[in-house]
């Protein structure tokens, strides 16, 4: 992808709720909620595509507040056509809605399902972004047992 | 038709220079409407640049001539941002054109100015001009913003995916029984409503 192409995914949305404060919504990419791959996203060179969505609370001359995130990597069928990998993945931190959520669980990610989580580290936006675009290869032959 | 440098925001500015690293530094101007509010969009170019790379960076200020930006500048290691030179007159423009030199710095530079500024430093400063004319950018403040159009387009995507409305959204969100996924915090923010956060 060229800078333009990535610049011109990037966006924002805010919900000021006061003088001094505002609600941002960052977005990389659209959603896409059936991962067909038709939705704006970034493109590695793999073929693989992301899009994420941070949520964060601005505090004039304050370090952002990070209240929510979700980051998602799929990977094309062509490429796990001979890996048999997961056809996505996906990283949440959930909005603190409830008190009593499971601390583990408001930080987890989804290894191919929806409704299959797993506990996983808190990690910055930046720390994604460089896992998401450095990481998560898969091999271009399966291991052998 | 008008046509002139891209319209960018802050943040895409801060960025785009902020990558240089390594690179020796380089410039970069912002060209600002008569009606733009010169020092929010310096101090919002500051505070991006700042965050991009946790460097502090030095606001400099309403030199009072070529000589003073000159050494207010070399007197600083750090990346800086540059106003407050829309009263010079075209003289002290001429005098900076004959001290360019003594601006190549090891660090990024942006030069926040009204167009009128810029008209005037191509006409009484071409050679500096032709030095900043690498990278100049036009100030829309709202240029990042999700457009109506594509803020409609992610909350439909989110009615479909959820089966809710936006109003069921509000009322539980109001009664804290939103289920706790990243996507209801989008929701309010796009919504408008993220005092409900």
């Amino acid at each position: 992808m060229k800078p333009h192409d990535v610049l011109r995914q990037l966006k924002q949305a805010s919900s000021p709720f006061s003088e001094a404060s505002d609600c941002v919504g960052i977005y990389g990419g659209e959603k896409d909620f059936k991962r067909t791959g038709n939705r704006p996203h970034f493109v590695r060179h793999d073929g693989a595509w992301f899009t994420f969505t941070l949520t964060v609370r601005a505090h004039r001359g304050q370090p952002l507040e990070l209240i929510a995130y979700d980051f998602e990597l799929c990977y094309p069928h062509d490429l796990l056509s001979s890996i048999h990998g997961p056809r996505f993945i996906r990283f949440d931190l959930n909005p603190p809605w409830h008190d009593n959520d499971p601390r583990a669980l408001r930080c987890h990610m989804h290894p191919g399902h929806d409704d299959l989580l797993a506990p996983a580290p808190l990690m910055s936006p930046l720390e994604l972004l460089d896992l998401l675009v450095t990481g998560l290869r898969l091999p271009e032959e399966p291991r052998r047992a | 038709m008008k046509v002139g440098p891209r319209p960018a925001g802050v943040a895409e500015v801060a960025l785009r220079l902020m990558a240089r690293r390594g690179e020796g530094g380089g410039w970069t101007t912002l060209l600002l409407q008569p009606t733009d509010d010169t020092a929010v969009a310096a101090e919002d170019l500051a505070d991006e640049m700042e965050s991009l790379d946790g460097i502090e960076v030095e606001r400099i200020s309403g030199a009072s001539d070529a000589p003073a930006l000159v050494e207010r500048l070399a007197g600083s290691p750090r990346p800086a941002v540059v106003t407050g030179l829309d009263e010079w007159p075209a003289s002290e423009w001429g005098h900076l054109d004959l001290l360019r030199s003594r601006l190549a710095r090891n660090e990024r530079t942006a030069l926040v100015v009204k167009e009128a500024t810029y008209e005037r430093i191509l006409r009484d400063a071409p050679n500096l001009e032709s030095w900043l004319s690498a990278s100049v950018w036009t100030y829309q403040v709202d240029a990042a913003l999700l457009t109506e159009e594509e803020r409609e387009h992610r909350l439909a995507a989110l009615r479909i995916w959820s089966g809710l409305s936006d109003e069921q959204v509000i009322a539980r969100a109001q009664a804290r029984a939103l289920p706790a996924d990243p996507e209801f915090a989008e929701w309010l923010v796009l919504l408008h409503r993220g005092d409900l956060l």
